[in-house]
């Protein structure tokens, strides 16, 4: 490894840098400015609401309800991959994977639909199920989206831990449910924080599921307030309520895992682990996988699929290829920006990696973190008062998914870069050729697989995205996911299937991508 | 021997069909208070045993009894927490959740919070760690971390403490110096130990009695001294150290082979395989000597002692000296054995006999 201490940034490289933080940090901006417009009384009339601390109770329930029962379906489901000799381990393994593929509104469309006189059980069974909404609606939908990114953590660090401590506590005079209790348990933690960070981040932007599902958080707080639009002060302020919320997460994880660093200590090679034989636990352990897809894949595409047979004969093949055809023209564009936007931090986090650098790398995950209709609502005040060319464009869109989902970017990006290592730069300088030169003949082609697989990921997140596009796309702009959310939301459950259905394509390609992309890093 | 505190019997394991068993047929005993090593190169099947007898892994077939009590065989697997036993894994798996204390304190939690404490803390301070209670695991140094598992494995106070290739993670200096001082704390505390390592002088220097495994089985067992000195078989000789191995032919305790005559360890008849351990040959000056001369091809001074190289009848015999040696390269010396020469069982491939 290069071991040379990291040197400073060219200037212009860095002014980039900087220049793409402050893109990423324009829209928050933007918000405050226009939250603090308002003064004294009125301040405190909009900061000292009822409602607000009723809203914060709802999402905070919410979080902290969905993180639980994303828990009780991830553990057990990382357990029995990681840990057991099961028939069909990889099977289940990929299985507990996709939901991923299921964009949060979509799943509430699954359940929507699923229930009253129309739904697909009491059409085929004659079983009239209650339609679920509100709460419970929200709860199940969400938690049945996000375990995965639980799931995926606690799997990885269930694989990464050493069997040997395991072997130690049975020396030590452990039973094996003491040595989960003491031993295991205590060191997935990080892992649980990582991805229980992820799940709440997830819960406090969402808005598709939260908005069909008309359960009152603040984000659909503020989506609600938007669109009344009368009050547009308060709207701002339940934005910069929901990044508050987001911040304090943030916070509240980096000191938890700051004083959880785990390390391995020794260096011995660990030994292979010997998986638990599932024996008489076997019918237990399938039951639970089935009920796990049942409700995550199966009922939620099943319920989908119903609705586009009911309506199959219907379907407005010209309304669908034009959204398609908008959807597309917004998020190629998008993904070509956000590339273009990660190279220079990647460079500058990979090459040059100062405290500077690393800050402004970091913007790019805030970007990421930050709640999507929070960013939208920001760029609507930021067009109106500064930029009113640029108000209802296109071109705010692309800004918008750009910025967000610049962190997507990035990874891949980043990963590419440290496989092309400098010498090669450098060899290439040392043979004549001059620094811009240098970086396009010998780094820039091994940059390309991590560029394309870049800008894959950005194309398909936009592809799928509901809040920004909602919030920020042209007036005549009809995207799948603007169509299938307004379809949902009037109860047209059989309209919105082919739109859903074409959603599901590109989200499904995006899992592939992501798994593929997993395999090549690790 | 003393009381028998572990007695393993007829011990056969194959982890994956196609390959060959990893041991075979391998039996062993400890006695009370005794240190006993297994020691062989990687992959002999050596760790395996161990961890057969931690009731880790189940053998194919064979017993294990502790106290005559069955512990591992036919139907019967006592858990691992159930049996008593100790182990100090080779990189050492401490918890790195917990601190120092509470690592030592993990195996005590059946005893009263403050028995159990008085004991953890009696325990590090034997091993000489009585500052650093509070730390990480990851804070410590490696020789830190070796004695924190010894501590942890011996505050329950096992009857047996099973140690797997414990010294090999620390360097030269500070191996000698635990080594030393371990053999020192498991006399003291009068627990039995079984040590497992790749390391001949480890293993002479730590055991009151050795077992020598090779390819699954066990080879010789025996003090240290005993397999040194009266090595059963070619492989034993030169694992546990330098020497030469000759084909001589044998006539009652006398023999003849290219260094002259020999003296034999026993009663022999016809060809024979026989080893010289290099301190066991002196030079001569070949004018006074019966023996066949030979040229010193080469010389390695070490200080306090050093290695000669000599070409005898066309194969090299090396010879162990004191430093002040005056020999040099190019002298022509004759050989005379110090000892009888020990005869070897044939083995199974021959060897490298001259």
């Amino acid at each position: 490894m290069n071991q040379r201490k990291p040197n400073a940034a060219p200037w212009p490289l860095f002014a980039a840098g900087g220049g793409i933080a402050f893109l990423v940090l324009l829209p928050i901006g933007y918000l405050l400015l226009r939250a603090f417009e308002a003064e004294g009384p009125e301040l405190a009339a909009i900061v000292f609401r009822w409602r607000n601390a009723a809203l914060l109770g709802n999402t905070l329930l919410l979080a902290v309800t969905v993180l639980a029962a994303a828990t009780a379906i991830a553990l057990p489901m990382a357990w029995i991959t990681a840990r057991t000799r099961i028939k069909g381990r990889r099977l289940i393994t990929l299985l507990g994977l996709m939901p991923l593929a299921i964009p949060p509104y979509l799943m509430a469309y699954g359940y929507l639909a699923m229930g009253g006189s129309q739904g697909p059980p009491a059409q085929l069974l004659g079983l009239e199920l209650p339609r679920v909404s509100g709460f419970w609606g929200s709860l199940m939908a969400l938690s049945i989206c996000f375990f995965p990114y639980l799931y995926l953590n606690l799997r990885s660090a269930m694989l990464g831990l050493d069997p040997a401590l395991e072997e130690a506590a049975r020396s030590l005079g452990c039973r094996p449910w003491q040595v989960a209790w003491r031993v295991v348990l205590p060191q997935l933690r990080p892992a649980y924080a990582a991805g229980a960070l992820l799940v709440l981040l997830h819960v406090m932007s969402d808005f598709g599921v939260v908005s069909l599902m008309r359960y009152e958080t603040f984000s659909y707080a503020l989506y609600l307030q938007y669109m009344a639009a009368y009050d547009r002060t308060y709207a701002a302020w339940l934005g910069l309520f929901l990044l508050g919320l987001t911040a304090v997460i943030l916070v509240l994880e980096a000191r938890f895992l700051k004083r959880l660093l785990l390390h391995r200590v020794g260096s011995g090679a660990a030994r292979s682990r010997r998986l638990q034989e599932a024996g008489r636990s076997a019918p237990l352990v399938y039951g639970f996988v089935g009920l796990v897809v049942f409700f995550s894949v199966a009922a939620p595409v099943g319920s989908i699929l119903f609705w586009f047979f009911q309506g199959a004969g219907s379907i407005d093949v010209g309304g669908l290829g034009r959204s398609l055809w908008h959807s597309v023209s917004v998020s190629a564009p998008a993904a070509v920006t956000a590339v273009v936007l990660a190279a220079p931090l990647a460079y500058l986090g990979v090459r040059h990696p100062t405290r500077s650098s690393r800050i402004l790398e970091r913007t790019a995950y805030l970007g990421y973190a930050t709640p999507a209709l929070a960013v939208a609502l920001g760029l609507v005040f930021f067009a109106l008062s500064a930029a009113p060319f640029l108000y209802q464009t296109r071109a705010l869109l692309v800004y918008a998914l750009a910025i967000h989902f610049l962190a997507e970017a990035l990874g891949p990006v980043r990963s590419a870069l440290y496989q092309a290592t400098p010498q090669l730069e450098e060899s290439a300088r040392s043979l004549g050729l001059g620094p811009i030169r240098a970086f396009m003949r010998a780094t820039l082609p091994l940059l390309q697989k991590g560029l394309i697989a870049g800008m894959a990921f950005v194309f398909l997140s936009s592809m799928k995205e509901l809040p920004l596009t909602f919030i920020l796309s042209p007036l005549d702009y009809q995207t799948l996911a603007v169509n299938v959310w307004g379809r949902i939301d009037e109860a047209m459950f059989a309209q919105a299937a082919p739109y859903a259905l074409a959603i599901l394509v590109f989200s499904s390609l995006f899992v592939g991508l992501l798994q593929t992309q997993e395999r090549l890093t690790r | 021997m003393t009381n028998l505190l572990l007695q393993a019997k007829g011990l056969w394991k194959r982890f994956t069909r196609r390959d060959a068993p990893v041991l075979r047929d391998v039996s062993f005993d400890v006695g009370e208070g005794e240190i006993f090593a297994l020691v062989g190169p990687s992959g002999c099947g050596k760790t395996t045993a161990l961890r057969i007898t931690a009731g880790f892994e189940p053998p194919d077939a064979g017993t294990v009894a502790l106290r005559g009590h069955t512990i591992t065989g036919g139907r019967v697997h006592t858990p691992a927490e159930n049996r008593g036993i100790g182990f100090v894994f080779q990189d050492y798996a401490l918890f790195p959740h917990l601190t120092v204390l509470e690592n030592v304190l993990f195996g005590l939690h059946q005893r009263p919070h403050g028995e159990a404490r008085h004991r953890a803390e009696e325990v590090l301070a034997m091993v000489g760690l009585a500052g650093v209670h509070d730390r990480l695991p990851s804070q410590l140094s490696g020789g830190q971390q070796q004695r924190v598992a010894l501590a942890r494995s011996l505050a329950p106070a096992p009857q047996l403490i099973l140690l797997d290739e414990p010294f090999s993670n620390l360097d030269a200096a500070l191996r000698l110096a635990t080594r030393h001082e371990v053999r020192h704390l498991l006399k003291e505390a009068r627990t039995s130990a079984i040590l497992v390592t790749h390391d001949q002088e480890e293993a002479m220097t730590m055991a009151d009695r050795i077992a020598v495994m090779r390819d699954g089985c066990i080879e010789q067992t025996g003090p240290p001294e005993e397999i040194y000195h009266h090595p059963r078989t070619p492989f034993v000789a030169q694992f546990l150290g330098a020497t030469n191995l000759f084909n001589a032919a044998a006539e009652g305790k006398r023999a003849q082979c290219m260094l002259g005559h020999l003296c034999l360890n026993r009663q022999a008849e016809g060809r024979v395989l026989v080893s010289l351990r290099p301190e066991q040959i002196v030079m001569e000056s070949p004018c006074c000597a019966d023996g066949p001369a030979g040229e010193i091809m080469a010389r390695e001074f070490k200080g306090h002692d050093q290695t000669y190289r000599v070409h005898v009848g066309g194969s090299e015999v090396i010879i162990q000296t004191h430093g002040s040696c005056p020999w040099r390269v190019g002298d022509r010396v004759a050989l005379k054995p110090l000892e009888p020469a020990v005869i070897l069982e044939h083995p199974h491939d021959g060897g490298h006999a001259n």
